[in-house]
């Protein structure tokens, strides 16, 4: 897949944003009024020092150095600012533009390495897995309840009476799809980076 | 060419065009004191026109100039009159005036525009002079085939309708009423006053003064009841309104209210009743009996019964209230009754309903008791309210510590469960609220979480003075309120002047509703047949020209049925509306248009094709009706039609192409231009001493739609170059409709007559982009 359409080659962020694939058509960078209601909805920004108003900012005022912002890492997608926003904007999709326009710096592909084994188990089984660095955080986090729903997810699976949780992939539908959105060279692309960026260290 | 061989050319035309036609004709020459006849060359002009009495003046719009005319006519007895004069939007109709007081009928005069559309913009005398002719020729040609028309006019019913019985109608009925015209008020409630009557205090734009809402309200109500001029119809709905413009007959359903006009409202019935209900009028709280009157000081001062709960109407045994009344006013039989009114003009003044905020989760209301409403806010505060005017949370009725206020709740909210507007009074009405609490409550921390401050106008000094009051502002908009133990709120918000994630306590929220268009506005709309704007207000005319007229004639709207709007604000519009609403009805007939649209039932065949028409004008069933009050006469209908049973007046197929045929010459650009803004901005051409060759002629249209492929055949075969239509931008009401359809019939054109056909937008300020156009197809040319 072309990499434009993700990040196309525009004169100003906003532009930029406002044409990638990653946006809504009605979202509305320059329409935003500055009101908060992202940040104060955005669970990152209780933790961190993410603030999505103030990257949407940054972004109005062509403030290219946002992209290298660590704290545009933050998000997780909870699409809670896009829920709110009286003005249709979606931080989030925002973060997705300037993280990848980071990517194609260079930037941060240590915060994208550790995910690789979402790509990677969605390619194999037809479903994402949580990456193995979170799994301690997760079993802290959640407790003992959610650790034994992961080790019998199967046995309870067939226990309600459903299918096996795996996606047999037998129409080669998922692979297909990869394929056309030129997965495999991207995502051998993005190890290729990582390997280089641990040599770098 | 020479000029003589140019004089000969133009007699050899004028005799080729005109030998056949007999009527004694006239041409009048108006120098315009130098403006035309400095540079088209009037004598020899004369000379070009020998079947026809070509006369000539120094300012023929002058008192001497129109008696030569009249002299002339009588004189002579001409029954064919062609001026060439200034534009016709200037001085036609006085012209034609002049006609008529001869006899003649105004149809036959014709006034040709020789200086906005010739002298003023091309700088060659003998080109000019030429082109003045083919005008003057055309024009005479025109005459010929023209039709005569008489004026008609509609009488107007004298009376009055006020649909809405809120601060609004009150003001709209009693301006009306007081300048002597007979006014119906239809109010759907038991009981006139809206939205006022609970709101208890109105903010004040010049200094920080609350005003008694009902002190205000109260005595114009009475007077309403008692005014010799009004017909209060209470508990009333508007079923059906069958309309002709100036004659609308209202169909109206009185709801029984089971209390006759015998009531003295002396309230022992409610005293006795033995079932309590929750009360609307205190925002749900239980104090209201089956019988009621929703406050003290409602008009009329008669109590009702709501059937819903009364155990009587509902098949049980009761009837307590019957036998505790004097005067015998319990009437259990009244049934729903139908009244007929009719009216001349209608003021349409339903309202706003607050926005209901449980369509925002977040911010719990409904599920968190102690959030609340502004306008709940009000009746709290309101000492006829459920806690007599004590500021108590409703959870517990414990008085709250700290009050947050959130803003822009359901306004300025692109979202589908928001409104995009912004409301305008909520800003206001939190600050008075706000005043109202600190007032009585100094140690009450009041907090206004706000996007922006919208104080507008005289107002700022409003918002100054509560800010010194020391009400905290926060700049920001709450994601979301929590709900802790014992009731007690947390607002979450980010103050953006400082980045701060702040966790606001609070005993109480209370969320500044947006106004939104009340059930009936959009009800009334439906029955009314008027347009709404995007947000379902009923939408004006023109915003700044017409701000109460409605898409129908006789049909105006005023208050927050129109769009959001403050006490003050909806006071004003109300004056304004009974105000159109009176110049209408006085005027005492509706003069009518005559160039519109008529059928040849002769010759239609009731194919129904011109039933499409975009202003439903017309309707067909045993032969076409065109309603003369709907039709503009924009000619979009006669190119629908195939059989050619249908033209506008004043503009039929033969007409048109007589002035084609007599205008049109080898290498011209032949232009067709709507009649008023298109037509306006080739005139402004001429005002703003620019210039375009003499090759390019306007003809006047209704619209560029009714433009047909034989007239444009007509043009070539004459010898045209090219044929441009300039049509009224889609930015005004008609231009709205017929701009697309203009465009869409263009294009079809195209497909035949390629690129020597051309369509242009009309802006009277850009008068210059036509100019450069006229000038650049000439060049193609060269």
């Amino acid at each position: 897949m072309n990499e434009n359409y993700d990040t196309p080659k525009c004169e100003s962020l906003v532009e930029t944003v406002k044409k990638s694939l990653r946006t809504s058509d009605s979202i509305g960078i320059e329409r935003c009024i500055q009101c908060g209601a992202c940040t104060s909805s955005c669970p990152a920004a209780r933790y961190s020092d993410y603030n999505p108003r103030n990257v949407m900012k940054r972004v109005k005022e062509d403030d290219w150095s946002v992209i290298e912002d660590k704290t545009i890492w933050n998000c997780f997608y909870c699409y809670t600012c896009n829920l709110r926003c009286p003005r249709n904007n979606s931080p989030s999709q925002v973060a997705q533009v300037l993280r990848q326009m980071a990517i194609n710096k260079g930037i941060g592909i240590e915060r994208l390495s550790v995910l690789f084994e979402y790509p990677e188990s969605f390619a194999k089984l037809g479903i994402s897995q949580i990456p193995a660095p979170y799994i301690g955080q997760m079993e802290e986090d959640l407790g003992k309840h959610w650790q034994h729903f992961r080790d019998n997810l199967e046995d309870i699976r067939e226990e309600l009476g459903l299918d096996p949780l795996t996606i047999e992939d037998e129409r080669g539908e998922i692979k297909t799809l990869l394929k056309g959105i030129g997965f495999e060279d991207r995502f051998a692309r993005l190890k290729e980076m990582a390997t280089e960026e641990g040599e770098d260290e | 060419m020479c000029p003589f061989g140019l004089i000969l050319y133009m007699a050899f035309l004028t005799h080729l065009f005109m030998n056949d036609t007999k009527k004694p004709s006239g041409i009048f020459i108006c120098h315009c004191g130098g403006n035309i006849s400095d540079n088209i060359d009037i004598k020899q002009l004369k000379k070009s026109f020998p079947d026809s009495k070509v006369f000539d003046y120094e300012y023929l719009c002058s008192n001497r100039g129109q008696q030569y005319l009249k002299d002339e006519i009588e004189y002579s007895g001409l029954e064919r009159v062609v001026v060439g004069a200034c534009t016709p939007a200037k001085h036609e109709n006085l012209f034609k005036k002049c006609a008529s007081q001869c006899g003649m009928n105004q149809e036959f005069l014709k006034v040709v525009n020789l200086r906005e559309q010739c002298s003023w913009v091309h700088t060659d005398s003998d080109r000019a002079t030429h082109k003045a002719f083919s005008m003057l020729n055309s024009g005479m040609l025109r005459l010929f085939r023209a039709q005569p028309i008489e004026h008609e006019s509609l009488p107007i019913n004298p009376n009055a309708l006020i649909i809405g019985g809120g601060i609004s109608g009150i003001n709209a009925a009693l301006n009306l009423a007081n300048s002597g015209v007979h006014t119906y008020l239809v109010e759907k409630e038991t009981t006139i006053g809206g939205n006022v009557a609970k709101i208890g205090k109105i903010f004040s734009p010049e200094r920080l003064v609350e005003e008694c809402a009902m002190c205000s309200l109260s005595p114009l109500m009475n007077e309403i009841a008692s005014h010799p001029n009004i017909e209060l119809l209470t508990h009333c709905e508007i079923r059906n309104i069958d309309s002709t413009t100036g004659n609308f007959q209202v169909s109206i359903i009185q709801n029984p209210r089971y209390v006759t006009d015998k009531c003295v409202c002396c309230g022992k019935c409610a005293e006795v009743c033995p079932v309590v209900t929750e009360n609307e009028f205190n925002c749900g709280s239980k104090d209201k009996k089956a019988i009621s009157i929703k406050f003290a000081q409602a008009v009329p001062q008669i109590y009702s019964v709501n059937p819903e709960h009364c155990i009587e109407i509902k098949g049980g045994k009761c009837g307590r209230c019957r036998e505790v009344c004097n005067v015998g006013a319990i009437d259990f039989s009244q049934k729903d009754k139908p009244v007929e009114v009719q009216v001349g003009a209608i003021i349409a003044a339903t309202g706003f309903d607050e926005y209901n905020p449980s369509s925002k989760p977040q911010y719990g209301y409904g599920r968190f008791p102690n959030v609340t409403t502004q306008m709940e806010l009000a009746r709290i505060l309101g000492v006829n309210g459920p806690t007599h005017g004590k500021l108590l949370r409703p959870s517990d009725a414990k008085k709250p510590k700290n009050v947050v206020m959130i803003q822009c709740v359901g306004s300025r909210d692109e979202k589908s469960s928001g409104n995009r507007y912004c409301s305008r009074y909520c800003c206001m009405a939190a600050l008075k609220h706000a005043s109202l609490i600190k007032k009585k409550y100094p140690d009450v921390n009041v907090t206004i979480c706000y996007i922006d401050m919208r104080a507008f106008g005289l107002y700022e000094n409003y918002y100054r003075a509560v800010q010194e009051m020391g009400v905290q502002f926060v700049r920001g908009r709450p994601a979301e309120i929590a709900e802790r133990d014992n009731f007690e709120l947390v607002v979450k918000v980010e103050d953006t002047l400082n980045q701060q994630l702040m966790e606001l306590p609070a005993d109480m929220v209370v969320l500044s509703a947006a106004m939104e268009p009340s059930e009936g506005t959009q009800q009334i709309a439906r029955i009314m047949d008027t347009n709404l704007s995007e947000d379902g207000f009923i939408k004006e005319r023109h915003s700044k020209l017409r701000p109460v007229d409605t898409s129908k004639e006789g049909i105006f709207v005023c208050g927050s049925a129109q769009s959001p709007k403050d006490v003050t604000d909806s006071i004003a519009q109300s004056g304004l509306a009974a105000s159109r609403a009176h110049a209408f009805l006085s005027a005492g007939e509706i003069s009518l248009d005559p160039h519109i649209a008529v059928a040849d039932p002769g010759v239609c065949t009731l194919c129904g094709k011109c039933g499409t028409c975009p202003f439903g004008a017309i309707s067909i069933e045993d032969e076409v009706k065109i309603d003369p009050l709907v039709c503009n006469g924009c000619g979009y209908c006669t190119s629908l039609c195939d059989e050619g049973a249908i033209h506008v007046r004043g503009y039929s197929r033969e007409e048109l192409l007589a002035e084609i045929g007599g205008l049109a010459e080898a290498g011209d650009t032949i232009v067709f231009a709507s009649r008023n803004i298109a037509y306006s901005t080739i005139d402004n051409i001429g005002s703003s001493a620019q210039d375009y060759p003499s090759s390019t002629k306007i003809i006047k249209v209704p619209t560029t739609t009714i433009v047909t492929a034989e007239m444009i055949d007509m043009a070539f075969d004459k010898g045209a170059s090219h044929v441009v239509f300039v049509e009224e931008p889609p930015d005004n009401q008609i231009g709205e409709i017929i701009y697309p359809l203009a465009e869409a019939r263009f294009l079809g054109f195209n497909a035949e007559y390629g690129d020597r056909l051309h369509l242009k937008k009309a802006y009277i300020p850009h008068a210059k982009g036509l100019s450069d156009m006229f000038s650049s197809l000439e060049e193609v040319e060269k």
